[in-house]
């Protein structure tokens, strides 16, 4: 589903490159659940940017579903990643001034669909995550768990093939990380491929597969 | 870039009050110092006719010695009566004496002229002065004119030839020391002729009146006295034409607004010049209040540093007034040269002799008052929030990004108005325009282009007594010239008036109508419509006349057939009208069309301009002006050749409105320009504040023109608020201005959407610059989780 082939990105100082991702080569399959660790600073969330193309290599190869990324046109190749892909961030970034069922709804209507489509998936997910009840309190109102189980609604909602997370758990204490990770095994279940950056091993261990990065190589 | 915006908006504020004080200040300092001022009066007349009133400061002859003779309660007695002379010549001991041109500001008087208006005496004194009829007190300027270098006492017991007469100088006063209304330069006494006229049924400009009443009662005594004589005088006529008068009172210290009288300031003219430059000194603050607020979050920071360092709250907020005081003081500098620029550029706007009268003093006074004021009203605002900072906050948030200052409803308010105040600007330009461009491009009901205007010699030096049918002719023969008339200028305040009448079975009509005195060439020149019967001929000066339809349908006449060879009555005149013209606009378009009588003259006198309609081509303009040159100098050899186009002379006659646009429209372009610089500050603090939602937008599938479309969206509704609030007072303020025109557009809807879409427009585009910065972002840099 995923192939990286000989992938660089570097910073140019000067006359000298300083590399953040060196070399990379990965495969990774539909249906996978890969976790990958590292040192801070080890490329590790670059490389999760560059898979979810919010950050584009220097350098390499790029297949997704077959096709050559950095061939692509840029409104072609974000409407691939938008029909494909959703983002779990560290600190859930919801949006403040939005309640959670309009944050939930806010992809969707990027996606231009009617809004009784919309209402239909939004409802659906509330009802699945078991968050209907909290559905029109503001983010501010929620604890950092169910802050992050609204952000994990919300890069749901497009029902992506593939599901980013950067440092899902960073923010949560232990128990609440237990659930999240129990989740994302679920929707892995489900059929999601799911590609997680991660500091603990315990949560790395949820995992298929675990990625080792260390000065922007994998081990 | 926060500080020079900041800079330059403060700067055209300042300057902008600056030229208005000055101004201001010039005005209001008119006919001050006067020795118990409160009891001089200027007397004027008020007329009425046919429900129409009108008043007029130029009074009849004899009221002055009626009042000298019967009205104890005048305490001073004060006429100006301006004397003319054709030629001056000081007599002088040295060389040969040469006569000069006459000069103005020559008024004949009353010693007590010289106590009510206090002069500094150089030579002489106001007590000894106009013992008898032949004695002159002139003014510094006009004794260094006569007799160059001559101190006054020298001056003293000279003589100067005024006409045939010798006059004595028997004092010198200082020129004037201030504002006043009272302008003479010289003055003698007033002639025995003059002083003894009994004509109490003509008014002329000439003659003016100021008088010092013993105390507040004598007022009603003094109108009683006055207006029962004009009464008596004058009552039997004005009756028989349905009119009444009345002399009335103008006060001296509010003589300089009295719009009563003759050259006169409109008091709400500057009203509107201290509103325009308040509102410019407003809008500069806000901003200076919008940005300096944008730019607390990001100083935030610091000043939190600075508190756990120690700093108290006091000496924060004096640091931050000074900062405020140190830019103000910056913008001040920077409105010096812009000042000297705007002056230069809006000279002819600025009253003549603003320059003489030396205010810098109370100018400074002022200046330093209003950095004063500026920069504690900008900086009190922006203080508060910067004391407002907590600093376990400000330091546990990275960025600006999370924090939120001051309440954004109070920027929006301010935004709100910035733009309510520019777009009332906004639309009183295009309104403006479109009506100037409308009395510009009126058919006057005569043909104006091509048309060369002379004026030819009168005065006694450069003109030889000859007959103005002499170039006439003599142009006839160069073919790159039509064609020349004679006569007062159609469209122009040269014309006379006179009453004419007529009579039929119903009665006796009669009209006051303006006349012009013109040759057998005028009509054709100037392609003047002839309705019926024929053009004049030199030969019908003993009667023959031309008159306009309105004319002729004001003194009854059914059509213009029916009115050709009708019999109208000047005075114990009799005239015979000999064709009718179409009307055609005799003075400008803010006035209605009025009646006209075209009256055939041969006379030197009357056909002072010649009007020379050059060859359409205007290749060929060149030469037939070459031509009209050489005439001239073989013709009046002492005159120097001057001609002006008559679309020029237009032109000038709506100068005053078009000075009067020019301030609106700069007017706009600064309030436009500051309100942008308002709306860039406000529009980067909450791009800033959003830079996080921005970024989550875009990963969730946003495109570029919904992130910019989103970040505009509120900013254009406020824009679109003002524009609401600001139309019904634009058109309350234009409609108010198209009243003074005769001849107007019509207001209409597009003339307030096309300029509320411009505006909208050009806020749009100020923002876009940060909105799509923001939208382009790499959303990657502003969620990154450190």
């Amino acid at each position: 589903m995923i192939k990286l082939e000989q992938l660089f990105k570097w910073y140019s100082q000067g006359n000298n490159r300083s590399f953040v991702l060196k070399d990379i080569n990965l495969s990774i399959e539909a249906g996978d659940f890969v976790s990958i660790m590292g040192p801070s600073g080890s490329g590790k969330s670059t490389l999760l940017n560059v898979i979810g193309m919010l950050d584009e290599p220097n350098e390499g190869k790029y297949y997704f579903m077959g096709e050559d990324v950095l061939a692509m046109k840029t409104k072609k190749r974000n409407q691939l990643f938008q029909a494909h892909m959703g983002y779990v961030f560290q600190s859930y970034h919801l949006i403040d001034e939005l309640t959670v069922y309009e944050n939930i709804e806010t992809p969707l209507i990027y996606k231009n669909l009617s809004s009784a489509d919309r209402k239909a998936i939004v409802s659906d997910l509330l009802d699945r995550f078991h968050i209907v009840g909290k559905k029109d309190l503001f983010p501010a109102q929620l604890s950092g768990g169910q802050q992050q189980i609204v952000g994990i609604a919300r890069a749901l909602a497009g029902s992506p093939k593939v599901l980013l997370a950067d440092e899902p758990t960073g923010n949560l204490n232990s128990k609440q990380g237990e659930e999240i990770m129990e989740l994302f095994t679920q929707l892995n279940k489900d059929g999601v491929t799911i590609i997680q950056v991660t500091h603990s091993e315990k949560n790395a261990a949820y995992g298929h597969r675990i990625l080792e990065m260390l000065d922007g190589q994998i081990k | 870039m926060f500080t020079g915006l900041n800079i330059l908006g403060l700067a055209i504020g300042i300057c902008a009050s600056w030229i208005v004080f000055r101004v201001v200040f010039y005005e209001f300092s008119f006919d001050k110092g006067h020795p118990e001022a409160e009891q001089i009066y200027k007397v004027y007349n008020r007329s009425q006719h046919a429900g129409e009133f009108r008043s007029f400061d130029g009074l009849p002859v004899p009221i002055a010695k009626y009042i000298q003779e019967n009205i104890t309660d005048v305490a001073q007695l004060a006429p100006i009566f301006y004397q003319y002379f054709g030629e001056i010549t000081p007599i002088s001991k040295e060389k040969e004496a040469t006569p000069m041109d006459g000069q103005g500001a020559i008024v004949g008087t009353l010693p007590d002229y010289f106590e009510m208006v206090p002069y500094t005496w150089l030579a002489g004194s106001p007590k000894t002065i106009f013992k008898t009829p032949f004695e002159v007190v002139l003014t510094e300027s006009r004794l260094q004119l006569y007799f160059p270098g001559l101190s006054p006492q020298e001056a003293m017991g000279r003589t100067i030839k005024y006409g045939k007469d010798l006059y004595t100088v028997v004092g010198v006063i200082a020129n004037l020391e201030r504002t006043s209304s009272f302008i003479g330069k010289e003055f003698m006494p007033i002639p025995e002729k003059e002083w003894n006229n009994d004509r109490w049924n003509s008014y002329s400009s000439n003659h003016q009146l100021y008088v010092k009443l013993r105390d507040e009662k004598a007022k009603e005594s003094f109108l009683k006295i006055a207006n029962q004589k004009l009464f008596d005088m004058n009552g039997e006529e004005n009756a028989q034409y349905n009119s009444s008068e009345e002399f009335q009172l103008a006060p001296l210290s509010t003589l300089h607004f009295n719009k009563n009288i003759m050259g006169t300031v409109d008091i709400r003219l500057l009203y509107g010049l201290i509103g325009i430059a308040l509102f410019l000194v407003l809008l500069a603050s806000i901003n200076y209040i919008n940005l300096a607020t944008a730019q607390v979050p990001y100083r935030a920071k610091e000043i939190g540093i600075r508190k756990t360092l120690g700093e108290q709250n006091k000496h924060l907020t004096w640091s931050f007034f000074m900062e405020t005081w140190v830019i103000c003081l910056l913008a001040l500098a920077l409105a010096w040269p812009l000042r000297l620029l705007m002056e230069q550029f809006f000279n002819s706007y600025l009253p003549e002799d603003l320059q003489q009268f030396d205010n810098s003093f109370p100018i400074g006074l002022f200046l330093l008052g209003l950095i004063v004021f500026i920069s504690v009203l900008s900086a009190i605002y922006p203080a508060y929030l910067i004391n407002r900072i907590q600093v376990a906050e400000v330091l546990k948030i990275k960025g600006a990004v999370k924090m939120s200052f001051g309440s954004l409803i109070f920027r929006k308010g301010m935004i709100v108005f910035q733009f309510l105040i520019a777009q009332v600007f906004v639309i009183a330009t295009v309104i403006m325009g479109l009506q100037l461009d409308f009395l510009l491009s009126k058919d006057p009901g005569f043909k104006k282009d091509a048309i060369l205007t002379l004026t030819l010699p009168y005065k006694k030096s450069e003109a030889p007594d000859v007959d103005p049918f002499l170039i006439k002719n003599k142009l006839q023969a160069y073919k790159e010239i039509k064609g020349s008339a004679l006569g007062h200028l159609p469209m122009s305040d040269i014309h006379f008036g006179n009453n004419y009448s007529t009579q039929s079975d119903t009665g006796k009509v009669e009209i006051n109508m303006p006349l012009k005195e013109i040759d057998d060439s005028y009509v054709d020149l100037f392609g003047i419509k002839i309705l019926a019967g024929r053009n004049i001929a030199l030969s019908d000066t003993s009667r023959g006349i031309l008159m306009s339809r309105l004319a002729i349908e004001k003194l009854g006449f059914k059509s213009p057939e029916q009115a050709i060879g009708g019999q109208v009555f000047n005075g114990d005149k009799n005239l015979e009208i000999v064709g009718v013209v179409e009307d055609l606009n005799n003075k400008y378009l803010r006035s209605k069309l009025e009646p006209l009588v075209l009256f055939p003259s041969i006379d030197r006198r009357d056909l002072r301009t010649l009007s020379i309609r050059l060859s359409d081509n205007p290749k060929e303009w060149q030469a037939g002006i070459a031509h009209v040159e050489k005439e001239w100098k073989a013709l009046y050899p002492k005159a120097t050749f001057s001609y002006e186009f008559y679309d020029e002379h237009i032109k000038h006659l709506y100068e005053s409105d078009l000075r009067f646009s020019s301030v609106i429209n700069l007017s706009t372009a600064i309030t436009i320009l500051i309100s942008c610089l308002g709306l860039i500050g406000l529009v980067t603090l909450t791009t800033a504040q959003r830079t996080k939602e921005i970024g989550i937008r875009k990963v969730l599938g946003s495109t570029v023109s919904g992130i910019v479309g989103l970040l505009s969206k509120d900013y254009l509704k406020l824009v679109l608020l003002s524009i609401v609030l600001a139309s019904p007072i634009a058109w309350w303020a234009v409609h108010k201005w198209l009243e003074s025109f005769a001849f107007k557009i019509d207001v209409s809807w597009w003339m307030f959407v096309i300029p509320a879409l411009l505006t909208l427009l050009v806020a749009f585009f100020t923002m876009s610059y940060q909105s799509v910065k923001a939208a382009r972002s790499n959303p990657v840099d502003s969620l990154r989780d450190e």
